[in-house]
């Protein structure tokens, strides 16, 4: 399944502008969606889950308007939002058998299979008895992946899924993304750039409810290929290059600054060229639309 | 511990549950102001609704019922560390366990007091509420509030607060520390009734631990004027009580405190096991692709089940419900109490208290739960997951108001099995489950549906939880407010609809019609409501109110069902608005009162002192259609001018609601005032009637009206039990139809309406008070009813045929009667039996009775072959051949005598349930020998139109009835019916309005002229002889017996009395009948000592007298004489004789049986407000 999202704009009563002319191709499989905290990727996501309206533009899954025809999407769709809770006296397991009953698994046999298979495959299967209001952070966010991926979705939007995990945990999870992906339309909204990377062929940044760049992320890397460049500097020096280059990122190596511009050109002054990398690319795009 | 108290203070001050109970307890006191949907304590309309003895009853009851709240509040004190698992922070830190342990404790009290002072708040704001009836009212004093809220609030919330917060640490379970408020309620109510039973009035009075009885006890003397007016003092009961229960508190918290461990370890009674995990690895892999489903609409089942048992099994509906049944249960489990009597637990009677009982609690849950479930995923933060499901809004909608419909419809069905079995635990078994679901799911759950709609709607529009509910509260609360406020017609207020009073004899009756297309009415309303709450349900983050609608889709079904319900409402409503303002005349209230003030104003002054013709012949025929609630009286009078004057213009006045279809005098007249809104006409003679002259005025009315009206529905002519009284003109002004009210007087700029007119008034002597149109008429009627029924009129039958489909009877009286008659008309079995005087004459009596009703058919026809002995041997004969007791529906309380004929209502009388213990009040028994004494004492003697005449009638008839119950049952069975009455008089003189008088110028006081002239008739009887005071009152018979005007008095009684009176009595006469005379008497010490075969009793005594003023203002009248001592073995009066006797101490003495008590004035004729030491244990 594809998703076609062309010129979305949504301004918020307070006068954000959380989405401005969002055009996005989304194909089958893994598509990573980048970008900052207050980016608009939220919103994105809420309005491509039909949890909100846009002001203007139009979301298409294969052909079908879903805008208009919400239950075209939600239909198809598994949704794990940002932020999210479950009925804390409810156990793990009844919570995901009701929700596989509202997501149409009514023979009651076949739903058990499935709440079972899901439990086991969250690493949930230990604590399906207990009541979710005793459930960890990192249980509740396994719980909510299975939920989302209840009745095989065929467009899975997961928002920000990694926050709240362990690497361990992180690493289960990703697989599972890597997994499902395949027989469908992921979209995984974060911050992290490591996890668009490692999972993502296809992905998109979005900065100030814009879409800065989007492609593969070798595309997305190309853009800023050979124009990255870094330097270790002191520390009292930091102010003075900040107003003379583009930096894109600062960071410590063994307690001293070490920043990375962007230029096309060669600075010299010790600044060696780097290979860029997607998280490069990221800062370099956020940072553009930025000015 | 500053700290804490804070933190704890700060936190419980942030939570919207804080203000929502406070918000709660507010509005409880608020209604139980401004409207008469709640009714707690106080309130008999007399003691203003913020004085303090009401406010602290107020606050004590709802303190209680309000148990869970404290609980809920000071009981997670400290539990909710533990849940939110930052215990281990507290107890780490430097903190000393005293410190966080009271630190909680008071900030959580601090808390607790806040809301509580939500219920002083809701008297507060509700007493400025425009309108509320100023004269409920006293003038505002805030030292009354700060008074209750020392006296009773204060103590009452730290005792509670102790337990609460003790309990809650120790249990550290949610469910104890909610049941345990229960448990207190629940406790509470049980102590009280069981305390009912303790002798020690101050024992009693401190086992309640929130003040109610101590208040009672110190509060119990006090007049009206001082219950308005005194602070709740803080001695005595009260101070005991209080510091009884205060120190109970602290001690439990030192107790507690000492239990108390720094430790993650609760004590806890049983903890559940950990479930063992599944020991086989679970299958994996993921769903099947099979398993894809589209959009089910077969998921509703799963929804609606899953919203059922979220509601049944969370804490607050196990509370409230549980609340809720058991108040119900205790109410209904004294709902056969009538007065002081018992009734059979009849369905009728059990299924309104029930659903009366538990309204309240609906209320609660319909408010609170249609806003959980609306919020129910939003509140966990489930709510995008919900939302983006692929299940339809109108599914997901739908199931949450179906869930709560479904929960309010298991509470119904349990009410049924309440009512059940309380009947069951009675031994009761005449079930009638019909009526139970009828009534039930009939008329109380549509409105429960209508109010869920609201709910939801409002929910919804609003989208603010907190505001909805307030939003939905002030809805219910408005419904209710409305009305008084001018806004009564039922199409305008919110699932109102008429309130059902049942009948064993006629069922739902007419109630039936105008409950139905209201309740279809207003269910079509709500179908509205629910759609457009479908239409603008929140889904997703996009909740503006415009985008949800321009967004909110609706099922075709949905909208085919808008249009449906929209165009049926619309027609619903047009045809209820034809029967309530066409076919019959809907008016506000104020509209009413505005009628009545213009009658007085227009006529009163040239028509009230015209001279006018007296009645003196009725020739009546009236045709009931009870199957159709219609009938037609048509009928001629003999008018005669008795005045000395001649009669130009002739004043006929019609009860509004009938239609005139004919008025034809006997002599040539012209119309001239012609007012049917106010039935007032009126008819210039072309030639005056001069005075002895006759003539003839022949009517035709008929109640012909079809459909039903705004109000509550005509009664009175029941399909099965018609009732119709007077349908008949009455000539002249009548005083009656004017405002009666004094505030609304005021208001209206009327002068002051005078208290009945004095004995001395010769003008009002030419009247009775039942009527002024006529003295004794010849009588003849024809009754026709329905082909199935008896009719019954005043009169001896003459004939009975049958004709045009009615069956019909034809009444005439042989001996002049007052001009009151009455129409009943029944499905009736009838029970005959003959009474023989001593002379032979014999008389009929009938009893016509709803089978099944046959309980006290032998008592009553006791009661009456009683009554007309002793009344027959001791004043005159009866002057009827037959006497005839008619069953009506319970759409009235009462029995009432016309002349040989007493209708007598069914929810007295037929179902009480007399004991069979020795001790049982025989009550049909001495009703019935009541109405059979109004025989003598109204339809032969009757006073005139002035103070006091009821001495006559009612005091006369009650000493009648008690004397003829003594002759059959003992003297013992008249003092316990003379206590009784002791105290309804002491009880009603509480609550007198204006001035209280001696019952020789009584006012139809009813509190005075049946009690208090009944003790006063005994006490004479007693002093100077039954024979001596019944001969006194056959010669009084005897010269007022069917007099012509002026009628006699309370005065020219009183002048008998004296005659008979020695002079030794005069005085004692003159304290009970002329004067406001009440009695301390009590014994200070009493011994006993055996002296040979005798037991001998000194006893120490004291007895004063005081006389008070109509406004309650005592003096002192010096020592009381003149009664008498008695001592008991158990409940066996023994005999006993005067050894000696001084004033203050007398020595008495008895053979045999030892005795156990002694009892000062054991007949009860002397008034005294404290019987509690008038006896002394031996």
């Amino acid at each position: 399944m594809a998703l076609e999202i062309e010129n979305l704009t949504k301004t918020y009563p307070n006068g954000v502008r959380a989405l401005d002319g969002v055009t996005l191709s989304i194909p089958h499989g893994l598509f990573g969606l980048l970008g900052p905290n207050g980016a608009g990727k939220s919103s994105l996501m809420r309005t491509i889950a039909t949890l909100q309206e846009p002001d203007t533009g139009s979301i298409q899954l294969d052909g079908i308007d879903t805008l208009k025809n919400k239950e075209a999407m939600r239909a198809t769709l598994g949704y794990l939002p940002q932020e999210f809770g479950f009925y804390p006296t409810l156990s793990g397991e009844a919570t995901l058998d009701h929700f596989a009953t509202l997501k149409g698994l009514s023979n009651g046999k076949e739903r058990k299979a499935v709440v079972e298979g899901l439990l086991a495959q969250v690493n949930l299967w230990e604590a399906r008895k207990k009541n979710v209001g005793g459930y960890s952070g990192g249980m509740k966010q396994r719980l909510g992946i299975a939920v989302a991926l209840l009745a095989n979705p065929k467009v899975i939007i997961v928002d920000e899924p990694t926050a709240g995990l362990d690497p361990t945990e992180r690493n289960r999870f990703l697989n599972l993304l890597a997994e499902v992906g395949e027989g469908a339309t992921v979209i995984l909204s974060t911050h992290i750039v490591e996890d668009v990377r490692e999972l993502c062929e296809r992905m998109a940044i979005l900065a100030k409810g814009r879409v800065v760049a989007q492609g593969n992320p070798e595309d997305v890397i190309g853009r800023v290929a050979g124009s990255v460049w870094r330097k270790v500097i002191g520390k009292d020096e930091l102010a003075e290059y900040e107003s003379r280059y583009q930096i894109i990122s600062r960071r410590l190596i063994a307690g001293k600054p070490v920043i990375t511009i962007y230029q096309s050109t060669d600075p010299g002054e010790g600044f060696e060229a780097i290979a860029a990398d997607l998280e490069d690319a990221y800062f370099h795009a956020v940072q553009e639309a930025e000015v | 511990m500053h700290a804490i108290f804070l933190f704890e203070l700060r936190f419980r001050m942030r939570q919207v549950s804080t203000y929502l109970f406070f918000f709660v307890l507010f509005l409880l006191t608020f209604l139980f102001v401004t409207t008469d949907v709640v009714k707690i304590g106080g309130g008999d309309g007399q003691i203003k609704v913020n004085a303090p003895i009401v406010l602290g009853q107020v606050v004590g009851i709802m303190g209680a019922l309000g148990a869970v709240i404290a609980s809920a509040l000071v009981g997670t004190a400290i539990y909710r560390d533990f849940e939110a698992q930052v215990h281990e922070l507290f107890f780490t830190t430097h903190l000393s366990r005293a410190a966080y342990f009271f630190g909680r404790f008071f900030g959580a009290l601090v808390v607790t007091l806040f809301v509580y002072s939500g219920l002083l708040f809701g008297v507060l704001l509700g007493s400025l509420m425009p309108w509320v009836d100023k004269n409920s009212l006293g003038a505002f004093r805030i030292e009354s509030y700060v008074n209750v809220f020392l006296v009773i609030l204060l103590p009452n919330v730290l005792f509670l607060a102790a337990l609460f917060f003790v309990f809650g640490t120790l249990t550290r379970s949610l469910l104890a520390i909610y049941l345990q408020g229960v448990l207190v309620f629940v406790g509470w109510a049980v102590a009280l009734t069981l305390v009912r039973a303790v002798d020690n009035k101050l024992v009693a009075s401190l086992l309640d631990p929130f003040g109610l009885a101590a208040t009672s006890v110190v509060t119990r003397y006090w007049t009206l004027a001082e219950k308005n007016a005194q602070l709740l003092p803080l001695t005595g009961a009260l101070l005991y009580n209080r510091l009884l229960w205060v120190g109970l508190g602290v001690s439990l918290l030192t107790v507690g405190f000492r239990l108390f461990k720094f430790s993650a370890m609760a004590l806890t009674i049983r903890k559940k096991p950990t479930p063992q995990p599944t020991p086989q690895p679970p299958p994996g892999g993921a769903a099947s692709p099979s398993a894809r489903r589209g959009l089910g609409g077969n998921v509703f089942p799963a929804l609606l089940r899953f919203y059922f048992r979220d509601i049944v099994r969370s804490v607050p509906f196990l509370v409230i419900a549980a609340a809720g049944m058991l108040l119900l249960v205790i109410n209904a489990w004294v709902a056969d109490k009538l007065l002081e009597n018992t009734i059979y637990p009849v369905t009728r009677v059990m299924v309104e208290q029930v659903s009366g009982s538990f309204m309240l609690f609906f209320l609660i849950l319909i408010t609170f739960y249609a806003g959980e479930l609306c919020w129910r995923e939003r509140t966990v933060k489930l709510d995008q997951i919900a939302d983006a499901l692929p299940v339809r809004t109108f599914t997901v909608a739908l199931a949450k108001f179906v869930a709560l419909l479904l929960v309010l419809a298991l509470l119904t069905v349990g009410l049924i099995v309440a009512g059940i079995g309380v009947q069951t635990a009675k031994g009761y078994f005449h079930f009638e489950l019909g009526i139970y679901c009828a009534y039930l799911f009939g008329t109380i759950y549509p409105i429960l549906v209508c109010l869920t709609a609201l709910a939801f709607c409002v929910h919804t529009v609003v989208n603010q939880k907190f505001m909805g509910h307030t939003l939905v509260l002030v809805s219910f609360v408005a419904t209710q407010a409305l009305p008084s406020m001018g806004l009564d017609h039922r199409l305008a207020l919110f699932a109102s609809t008429p309130e059902v009073k049942l009948s064993d004899m006629n069922g739902f009756g007419p109630f039936t019609l105008p409950v139905f297309w209201f309740t279809l009415y207003w269910l079509l309303a709500s179908a509205l409501l629910v759609v457009l709450a479908i239409k603008l349900w929140v889904r997703g983050k996009d909740d503006h109110l415009a985008t949800r609608w321009q967004v909110g889709q609706l099922p075709a079904v949905a909208k085919t069902t808008a249009v449906t319900c929209a165009a049926g409402f619309v027609a619903v409503g047009g045809w209820i608005f034809v029967n309530t303002n066409l076919r019959h005349t809907y008016r506000s209230e104020n509209a009413q009162t505005k009628l009545q003030v213009e009658y007085e104003r227009k006529y009163k002054a040239r028509y009230e002192k015209m001279p006018q013709p007296r009645v003196t012949d009725v020739e009546i025929d009236v045709t009931l259609w009870p199957e159709r609630g219609q009938y037609e009286s048509k009928g001629t009078f003999t008018l005669k001018n008795k005045t000395n004057q001649p009669v130009r213009e002739l004043v006929i006045q019609t009860a509004p609601e009938l239609t005139v279809k004919a008025l034809t005098l006997g002599v040539v007249a012209t119309p001239g005032v012609t007012d049917k809104d106010r039935g007032f006409r009126t008819f210039t003679l072309a030639q005056p009637l001069a005075p002895g002259a006759t003539t003839t005025l022949a009517f035709t009315l008929a109640y012909d009206k079809i459909g039903f009206s705004n109000g509550s529905p005509n009664t009175s002519i029941a399909a099965n039990g018609a009732f119709v009284t007077m349908p008949c003109p009455q000539i002249g002004y009548q005083a009656d139809g004017e405002v009666g009210d004094e505030a609304e007087r005021r208001k209206e700029g009327l002068p002051p309406k005078p208290r009945m007119a004095p004995a001395t008034d010769i003008t009002a002597r030419q009247n009775t008070y039942l009527g002024t149109d006529a003295d004794w008429v010849s009588f003849a009627a024809t009754v026709r009813t329905a082909p199935d029924q008896i009719a019954i009129a005043p009169g001896y039958l003459e004939k009975e045929w049958s004709e045009n489909g009615r069956r019909c009877f034809r009444y005439k009286m042989d001996a002049p009667i007052r001009q009151f008659f009455t129409f009943v008309s029944a499905r009736y079995t009838v029970k005959k039996d003959t009474w023989t005087s001593k002379d032979g004459k014999r008389v009929a009596l009938e009893i016509y009775y709803h089978p099944g009703h046959e309980y006290n058919l032998e008592r009553m026809m006791a009661g009456a072959k009683a009554a007309l002995s002793y009344c027959s041997e001791n004043f005159s004969p009866y002057q009827f051949r037959q006497m005839r007791i008619l069953e009506f529906p319970a759409y009235q309380q009462f029995a009432q005598a016309f002349p040989n004929t007493v209708p007598y209502s069914e929810g007295i009388g037929f179902i009480l349930k007399v004991g069979h213990e020795k001790d049982a009040l025989d009550v049909p028994f001495y009703i019935t020998a009541h109405e059979v004494a109004h025989q003598w004492w109204a339809h032969q003697v009757l006073g005139a139109n002035v103070a006091g005449s009821e001495l006559l009638s009612e005091s006369l008839a009650e000493y009648s009835a008690l004397q003829t119950l003594k002759k059959t049952y003992g003297e013992e069975a008249l003092a316990r019916f003379l206590k009784l009455d002791m105290d309804r008089y002491l009880r009603g003189r509480g609550t007198e309005r204006e001035e209280e008088n001696p019952l020789v110028s009584m006012q139809h006081q009813q509190y005075i002229h049946y009690p208090k002239g009944a003790i006063a008739f005994c006490a004479l009887a007693d002093r100077i002889g039954e024979d001596k005071l019944n001969a006194a009152l056959a010669s009084f018979v005897k010269k007022t017996a069917f007099q012509e005007p002026p009628y006699t008095t309370a005065l020219e009684l009183m002048e008998t009395l004296k005659a008979a009176t020695p002079t030794a009595d005069q005085t004692y006469l003159s304290d009970h009948f002329e004067k406001i005379t009440l009695y301390d008497l009590r014994i200070n010490e009493a011994k006993k000592e055996k002296v040979g075969s005798k037991w001998r009793v000194t006893v120490r005594y004291q007895a004063t007298k005081k006389y008070a003023d109509g406004k309650g203002n005592e003096t002192d009248a010096g020592v009381a004489t003149g009664f008498a001592f008695g001592l008991w073995k158990h409940k066996e009066r023994l005999k006993e004789s005067v050894v000696t006797s001084e004033p203050g101490r007398i020595v008495l003495e008895t053979t045999g049986d030892e005795p156990d008590k002694v009892e000062l004035d054991p007949k009860h004729l002397y008034i005294d407000r404290t019987l509690d030491d008038n006896t002394k244990k031996l």
